[in-house]
This record gives C-alpha cells, sequence and structure tokens, in this order.
C-alpha cells in the first residue's frame, strides 16, 4: 500500500468516525427532543382535559349564574319579608283599618313579587324533621311524638327547585307524663 | 385514571376543598351549598334512628334534636385511641374523619365531573407522627391516596409565596378561627419550612365575638325597656344573625345599624353599634390572644423583633384591631393580601392557602 492509499484510508476512517459522533449526537439530540416533545404532549392532553372541563362547567356556571346573583339577593328579601309577616301580626291587634289595610297591600304587593320569581315558603310546624329543609334550633318537652315541628322560629323558603333558606325550628321531644 | 388531586382543609368545625382547574385554583362547593354559598363542608357526621348517615350541612341541622348521633370535632380527637359509640356501634375519630372525605369526594367528583383520587390534607402543626398517620389512614378509608400531609402554617406561607424568598427568615402564623387560636413559629431555609414552636388556645375565637356583642345587645334592650330577651329563642336567633352581619361590615365601615322590628311584642330593636364600641367589647378576647402569642415567642427562643414576617389566617383576622394588636406586638406589618381572594370571593382565607399549595406544588405531588 502507498502512502497516498495509507492517507486515504486515514481519511475514511477520520471521516467515518466524524459522521457516527455526529450520528451519536444527533440521536441522544432526537431523543432530548422526543423527551420534550412527549412533555409537551402530557402537558397538552392534560390542558386540553382541564380546557374541555372548564368549557363544560363555565357553560354549566353560565346557566346557573344569574339563578345564583338573583337568589343572593333574593335571599335578602326574604328577610323582610319576615318583617312584614311580624309587622301583619302586630297589626292585627290594632283598630285603624285604613292603616291595616295599607300594610296588607304593601305585604300582598311583596309576596307578588317573591311568588313572580319562584320564591315561596313552605310549611314546617307538625312535620317531621328533614335536615335538607329544617335547622333545630331547640327541643321542646312534649307528650306527643317525638322529632315533630311544634314551632318555626324563622320561616323557610325554596326557590323552584332549589332551597333558598332552611327554616329554623323547634322540635318535640318526648317526655313521659309522671 | 384520573390524576386530579384535591387539597383538603380537614378542620375542627368546618372542612373544605379545593382544586386546580386549567393552571387556576378553584374552590369545591358542598352539595348543598352550591346554589347560593358555596360554603365549606361543616365537619359533622350524624347516624339517624333509621340508619341514615348523614354528613356536612345536613348533620349539623340536626345536632340539637339527636345529639347521642351526631358527631362532630373528630379532629381533636385523632391518633387517640378514643371511641365514638352511636346506636350501638363504635366508630374511631378515624372513621368519622373519613365519612368526612368521602363526602368532599363525592361532591368534588360531582362538582369535576371526574374521579377524584388523590388528596392533599393539611394538618396543625402540633401534630403528632400519630395524628398524621390517623389523618392519612381517614384519607384511605375514604377512598383518597393522601399524597401528602401538610402543615396549615406550612400552606399558608405558601399561599403568600414565602418559600420564594432568597433568604432565610422566621416567620409567624397567627391563625384565628371560628372557635380556636394558633400561633406557629418557622424558620425558613433552602425552601423548607422548620416548626420552631406551636401555642394557642382550642377556647377561642370569632363565636366568643359574637357572644360579647348579643350579650351587648340583650343588655342594651334590658336597659331600654326592662325585657330579657335570653329567654326568648327566636329573639336571641335573629340577634345572633344580625350581630354576626354588623361584626363583618365594621371590619371595612366605622359604624353598623341593627334594625330589627317587633323583637319582642310591639318593640323594636334599634341600636348603632360603632367600630370602636366594637373593640371594647370584644377586648378581653383580644387580650387573651396575648399569652400563646407570647408563648410561642418564647418557646422559639426569640424576641418579638426577630421574627421577619406575619402571616394573619381566619376571619376575624380581618378585623382592624385583631391586625393592630399582632402587629404592634411585634413590632412590624402583617404580610397583605393575596389578589385573587377577592376574585373568588372566598369566606375563609384557609382555603386560598390550599389553593396556593396546590398551585405551587402539583408538579411536585405528581412525582411522589
Amino acid at each position: 500500500m502507498n502512502t497516498k492509499q495509507e492517507m486515504n484510508m486515514e481519511d475514511k476512517q477520520e471521516t467515518e468516525k466524524v459522521i457516527n459522533e455526529f450520528e451519536a449526537q444527533l440521536r441522544i439530540d432526537i431523543e432530548e427532543k422526543d423527551k420534550i416533545i412527549s412533555d409537551y404532549e402530557i402537558t397538552m392532553k392534560r390542558l386540553q382535559a382541564d380546557f374541555d372541563n372548564y368549557v363544560k362547567r363555565t357553560q354549566k356556571e353560565k346557566e346557573d349564574f344569574a339563578k345564583i346573583v338573583g337568589a343572593k339577593i333574593l335571599v335578602r328579601f326574604v328577610d323582610i319579608a319576615d318583617d312584614l309577616d311580624r309587622t301583619l301580626s302586630i297589626l292585627e291587634k290594632t283598630q285603624d283599618n285604613e292603616v291595616k289595610t295599607g300594610i296588607k297591600m304593601v305585604h300582598a304587593r311583596f309576596s307578588k313579587i317573591l311568588q313572580d320569581e319562584g320564591i315561596k315558603s313552605f310549611i314546617s310546624k307538625g312535620k317531621k324533621i328533614d335536615p335538607y329543609f329544617h335547622e333545630v334550633i331547640e327541643m321542646v318537652p312534649s307528650d306527643g311524638e317525638e322529632g315533630l315541628i311544634v314551632e318555626e322560629i324563622q320561616k323557610g323558603y325554596v326557590m323552584k327547585d332549589h332551597i333558598l333558606r332552611t327554616a329554623k325550628v323547634k322540635v318535640s321531644k318526648r317526655v313521659e307524663k309522671k | 385514571m384520573s390524576n386530579k388531586i384535591v387539597g383538603i382543609d380537614l378542620g375542627t368545625a368546618n372542612s373544605a376543598c379545593a382544586v386546580l382547574q386549567a393552571g387556576r385554583p378553584t374552590i369545591v362547593p358542598s352539595a348543598e351549598g352550591a346554589s347560593l354559598y358555596g360554603k365549606a363542608f361543616p365537619s359533622f357526621v350524624a347516624f339517624t334512628k333509621d340508619g341514615t348517615v348523614l354528613v356536612g350541612e345536613p348533620a349539623r341541622r340536626q345536632a340539637v334534636s339527636n345529639p347521642e348521633g351526631t358527631v362532630y370535632g373528630a379532629k381533636r380527637k385523632m391518633g387517640t385511641s378514643f371511641k365514638y359509640h352511636v346506636h350501638g356501634k363504635e366508630y374511631s375519630p378515624q372513621q368519622i374523619s373519613a365519612f368526612i372525605l368521602q363526602k368532599i369526594k363525592r361532591d368534588a367528583e360531582e362538582f369535576l365531573g371526574e374521579k377524584v383520587n388523590k388528596a392533599v390534607i393539611t394538618v396543625p402543626a402540633y401534630f403528632d407522627d400519630n395524628q398524621r398517620q390517623a389523618t392519612k389512614d381517614a384519607g384511605q378509608i375514604a377512598g383518597l391516596e393522601v399524597v401528602r400531609i401538610i402543615n396549615e402554617p406550612t400552606s399558608a406561607a405558601l399561599a403568600y409565596g414565602l418559600d420564594k424568598q432568597d433568604k432565610d427568615s422566621k416567620i409567624l402564623v397567627f391563625d384565628l378561627g371560628a372557635g380556636t387560636l394558633d400561633v406557629t413559629i418557622m424558620e425558613l431555609g433552602d425552601g423548607v419550612f422548620e416548626v420552631k414552636s406551636t401555642s394557642g388556645d382550642t377556647q377561642l375565637g370569632g363565636h366568643d365575638m359574637d357572644g360579647a356583642i348579643i350579650n351587648y345587645v340583650v343588655k342594651e334592650f334590658a336597659r331600654e325597656y326592662g325585657i330579657d330577651l335570653n329567654d326568648d329563642k327566636t329573639a336571641i336567633q335573629r340577634i345572633r344573625e344580625a350581630s354576626e352581619k354588623a361584626k363583618i361590615e365594621l371590619s371595612t365601615v366605622n359604624e353598623s345599624e341593627i334594625n330589627l322590628p317587633f323583637i319582642h311584642g310591639q318593640k323594636n330593636l334599634h341600636l348603632n353599634l360603632t367600630r370602636s364600641k366594637l373593640e371594647e367589647l370584644i377586648d378581653p378576647i383580644v387580650t387573651r390572644c396575648k399569652k400563646p402569642l407570647m408563648q410561642a415567642i418564647k418557646d422559639a427562643k426569640l424576641e418579638p423583633k426577630e421574627i421577619h414576617k406575619i402571616i394573619l389566617v381566619g376571619g376575624p383576622t380581618r378585623m382592624p384591631v385583631i391586625r393592630n394588636f399582632v402587629e404592634n406586638i411585634l413590632g412590624r406589618k402583617a404580610e397583605r393580601g393575596i389578589d385573587w381572594e377577592e376574585k373568588l370571593n372566598v369566606e375563609l382565607i384557609q382555603w386560598n392557602v390550599l389553593l396556593t399549595v396546590l398551585q405551587y406544588k402539583e408538579e411536585f405531588f405528581l412525582e411522589k
């Protein structure tokens, strides 16, 4: 083998070595890029799933929003309805018929607004306690059946199919007669 | 399988849950509160005579009529061998807590529309290994893999981003809730929080303040009309609600009116409550906070001036008088405002705390 051929061979080996190193580096680079892509893919899928849920929930929230905001305001009006109820019961004892009629009209107008918004009070007295509708404030001794609502401390209200305000009640506690 | 992690504040009186949604922290409302308030889950479990198990708000509502069947405050018994005996059956505190966690899991799944299998739960800094293990066990009984137990004050510090500070610091967390005060001093070094001391009072909080206002209102009414309203449950109930509203309002305004028409027969209750009067009424309660606060500082072998950061947690700490009290003793301002607090319009800062833990640490939890 002459010197020229030897040099060609060395060149070739050198070139192959460079190519191999380059290829190895490329593989490492590709692996790294694959890893990055895979990480992005996982992140993207997670964000996509989160986003899909978010869209669904936003849609539902949008539908509920007006209802909830309305209810938040209306539940405060219900307190005024309580006050008007008290006013009426006090008025029954007065003799001034004009004032009595006037206040009754105010009460009726207010009740109409609540009714138009789908709000109505529910009767608790005489019923069995249901913790989804009633909150027990006190137990009252009774020789009758136990667990019956004997008095409403605060009336309960529903708005369409939602509980707007639970009733606060006194419940019977059976005490045997001596 | 879903990888969704929820954060749960398993509290003595109330529990709360939060989750990350598209990178944003979101509060999980309880099923009963979803329509209106989205409030926390009362930590109540009730067993009725007909075999129904009630958890959360419904259990709280019937507690007065079913005292022997209602369990609350199980957190105080966690990690002990205490057993609740209800209608001939025996329940460990872990089992009771598991009912609450199960309810939270169910409501979270309903809210998210997907399965929830993993949770981060916060516990007081003073919880020992037994109490922490019991909390984990409760999670497991409820079908949740508890990926992390975090100290409540640590999560508060994380919420304020204090782990991102460059320099080491000493942090005091003053957590005044509805019924308890917890004071914790932690040292932050290399992003790790080390608890230096804990102190507190298990019988001190916002409810005591409400009680002080109610007493004052009842006394004022008796002074004017000579009528004692204490025996009138209906009147007291109305005064209680009005007092709580006035207390909250007085954190932002200087005067609040309590108007309760026909509180007793034809008699009306009208009272102007000023912030300074409120502060006078609750002064004994504020003063009671001093001992645990000083004890924590002493136990950490520090001087008040050596505390670098103050974090206030809990509803009552929104009152200027509480904030000023802590700031005056420690001679520095407390950390302020988490910007999304207002946006979320949540009642308890503790919820935010959880949210932020998740926000910062979700990746970390996923690796575990």
